[in-house]
């Protein structure tokens, strides 16, 4: 850091507007802690855990696909608890295992943060038709592909990303290796949700069928935003 | 020998006495001191809550990335185009009355973080308010540790360089225009 930069933050810290010292032994803070601790929905908590989270494992709808801007859909799933709407799980060989309940990914930075807990290298986004953000892709993976459906590819972006087995709807998930993305770069998977299109035969489908469209890009720079135009809108349920 | 409620009870005590003060200041900066008790409360709640979930070797950063969410939740419930335009109000004002002493000070370096980006704002007050180091700013953010470094070095970079350049002997009629009338006449 030059001296320019250095007294520039000693201005902005000296510039902080929050003033006083709260004492969390004043009465108004021992209130507010009593009044969590005691508040009625509060069930008591375990120990918590001492190492990266590994949330329970759940039914998960995931889809993977292809290219460097690969394309799935997750076909229909149960509903279940939003406790675990996604499993992150770092795994023995430094890989990053993660699921996702397609109608529950609504957390996005929580998931996030557990993606950077993991070291993955690797951040989620919902694709935003408003977003005019050009995504600023790695010279090696600026090509992009048709989007293929789920059962017709199993690896994308060299490796970086898996799904190792597309078909299986009992437990999909995705394999990261954070390894193999370039130094200074990030994996982005953006995805929009995508729901049944109603017909005459089924006017009125129901919300557990709903599927899920996803993109990778690896990017030198993490975009605020993804823009997202969904080819495959429509044909969930068709 | 305390039982598993009294131990976890225990705890959560320990944690809230460290961190009540940090996250009372850091919900001050963004909400106002009036609401900050009650975004801290609702961080807090959460916090016991999900106990078990909590990271004990990031529950700092995990307490403020819980408090950011609350402190949006509770922006987005409020009319937020008054408040906005009402608090810009309250800043110009400041600003064209005190920009010659250490409250002008303080103003013309707020106005400058608050002419960058978002992000930018974001990762600066972070860093040099809130005193978080990267791990934790990736935590906060939901980036990886790699982006919040280069968010934080650019960041930097920028607002230095906007400091810098509002700085330049180039008259602001806002805050002193009798002096810009004469320059500009003289000129």
């Amino acid at each position: 850091m030059n001296d320019t930069v250095t007294t520039a933050l000693r201005r902005l810290r000296d510039a902080d507007p929050a003033t006083g010292h709260p004492d969390p032994h004043e009465p108004s803070a021992r209130a507010m802690l009593d009044r969590v601790l005691h508040a009625p929905d509060a069930p008591v908590p375990a120990r918590p855990r001492q190492t990266r989270r590994r949330l329970v494992l759940a039914a998960a709808a995931v889809a993977a696909a292809v290219s460097a801007s690969g394309l799935v859909i997750v076909q229909p799933w149960s509903q279940g608890s939003r406790a675990v709407a996604y499993t992150v799980e770092r795994q023995g060989d430094g890989s990053v295992r993660v699921s996702v309940k397609v109608d529950q990914i609504d957390d996005l930075e929580r998931l996030n943060a557990d993606l950077a807990r993991a070291n993955a290298r690797t951040v989620f986004f919902e694709g935003q038709a408003d977003c005019r953000e050009k995504l600023r892709r790695h010279p090696d993976f600026v090509t992009q592909r048709e989007p293929v459906p789920v059962g017709n590819g199993e690896s994308v972006l060299n490796g970086i990303i898996v799904f190792p087995d597309p078909m299986n709807r009992e437990l999909p998930f995705w394999v990261i290796s954070p390894d193999r993305i370039p130094p200074g770069a990030t994996l982005v998977v953006s995805f929009q949700k995508l729901y049944p299109v109603p017909d005459a035969e089924n006017p009125n489908p129901p919300r557990d069928q709903t599927g899920l469209g996803w993109r990778e890009d690896v990017v030198t720079e993490v975009p605020s935003c993804v823009a997202w135009q969904d080819p495959l809108a429509g044909k969930i349920g068709n | 020998m305390p039982t598993d409620d009294e131990d976890a009870r225990e705890r959560f005590e320990a944690l809230f006495t460290d961190h009540y003060p940090e996250l009372i200041r850091f919900a001050g900066r963004r909400v106002g001191r009036d609401s900050a008790a009650d975004i801290v409360a609702g961080t807090f709640l959460i916090a016991w809550r999900r106990f078990a979930e909590m990271p004990a070797d990031h529950a700092r950063a995990w307490l403020y990335a819980t408090a950011r969410h609350v402190i949006a939740n509770e922006l987005r419930s409020r009319n937020r185009r008054e408040r906005l335009s009402a608090r810009l109000e309250t800043t110009e004002a400041g600003w064209a009355e005190d920009a010659s002493g250490p409250v002008g000070e303080q103003l013309r370096v707020q106005r400058v973080l608050a002419g960058l980006s978002a992000m930018d704002q974001e990762v600066l007050r972070l860093s040099e308010w809130e005193d978080l180091d990267v791990a934790e700013m990736a935590i906060v953010l939901g980036c990886t540790r790699t982006a919040a470094k280069v968010r934080l070095h650019r960041a930097r970079r920028r607002f230095a360089a906007r400091l810098l350049a509002a700085e330049q002997p180039v008259p602001n009629q806002r805050v002193t225009p009798p002096v810009v009338t004469r320059s500009r006449s003289q000129a």
